[in-house]
């Protein structure tokens, strides 16, 4: 599982820091910003070389965009309102941490960038268990909260990781629509996460 | 943010225009995982130099937890109403375009 990777380089980075004297030595700043554009540049890179991107394209009826546009909407709204009224938090610190929509590692990454590590290491575990939600609720989901429950609760990650459960749940003809409002949601979570943040900066 | 665009939609147009290079994409996708585990590796540092973010430890997990099921609450919520509205046969999905427009 990727996340299991993903929490491991976290982790290493975490001792690192604690046991060796030099690692506060090393230009983390510059090489973090590097590596994140070439991550946005390859992140693109995957979407526009999808094999199933254009046929989806030509193949999708415009309103279908309803579904990531009120996915995003959900999952901004929520989660600064949220912080607004029973965290210590901003209405735009929850929103923005809400924008990851699953995506735990590219948004984590661009909010500790814009917002400090405190918000980015929440933003990481957040959008962690949004994803392991998705992979095990889904089942009573799509059974309770309606058909496209699965696909909503998968956000960004309904094209890679959490895709196989929700056709499972949600039925094969709904494979396209689930890829569909993923890839549409993996290309707006860093332009949402960093709008949101730009907002009032 | 323009920067985000740009590196996002270069990126699009190259994937979009080396679709067929299979080889060269294998190489992206790896490329892509090396960049999060550095990303992560470096979250990781920079959360180890600053002791009050890990005394904060518990607290951040319980926000953490809390955003994330208001997330997919909201999200759920939200899309509710659309599948009838999308799907109003409700038995398959008609994801073509009418013929005529």
């Amino acid at each position: 599982m990727g996340s299991l990777k993903i929490i491991a380089a976290f982790i290493l980075g975490l001792t690192a820091a604690l046991f060796l004297p030099f690692s506060h030595t090393i230009p983390a700043e510059q090489l973090s910003l590097a590596a994140l554009y070439l991550l946005l540049f390859l992140v693109g890179a995957g979407i526009g070389s999808k094999k199933e991107t254009m046929s989806m394209v030509r193949r999708i009826r415009p309103t279908l965009l309803l579904l990531p546009l009120a996915i995003a909407t959900g999952s901004i709204l929520f989660p600064g309102m949220v912080a607004a009224l029973f965290l210590p938090l901003t209405f735009q610190e929850g929103a923005a941490i809400g924008a990851g929509l699953g995506y735990y590692s590219l948004s984590s990454i661009l909010i500790s960038q814009m917002a400090g590590e405190t918000l980015g290491l929440i933003a990481l575990l957040s959008n962690i268990i949004r994803e392991i939600v998705a992979l095990t609720a889904t089942p009573l989901l799509v059974r309770y909260c309606g058909r496209f429950s699965g696909i909503a609760a998968g956000g960004a990650t309904a094209m890679d990781t959490t895709l196989p459960v929700i056709v499972r749940f949600t039925g094969k003809e709904y494979a396209l629509v689930a890829l569909f409002s993923g890839v549409i949601l993996t290309f707006l979570t860093p332009v949402l996460v960093t709008s949101i943040l730009s907002c009032g900066a | 943010m323009e920067n985000v665009l740009f590196f996002l939609s270069t990126g699009l147009v190259a994937g979009f225009l080396l679709r067929n290079r299979t080889h060269l994409l294998k190489a992206s996708d790896h490329a892509a995982s090396w960049a999060v585990y550095l990303l992560l590796f470096f979250l990781g540092a920079s959360t180890g130099l600053q002791p009050e973010i890990l005394s904060m430890a518990g607290t951040t997990g319980f926000f953490a937890l809390v955003l994330s099921l208001a997330a997919t609450a909201g999200s759920i919520i939200l899309v509710w109403p659309l599948y009838h509205f999308l799907f109003r046969t409700g038995s398959h999905p008609r994801t073509q375009k009418a013929d005529n427009g």
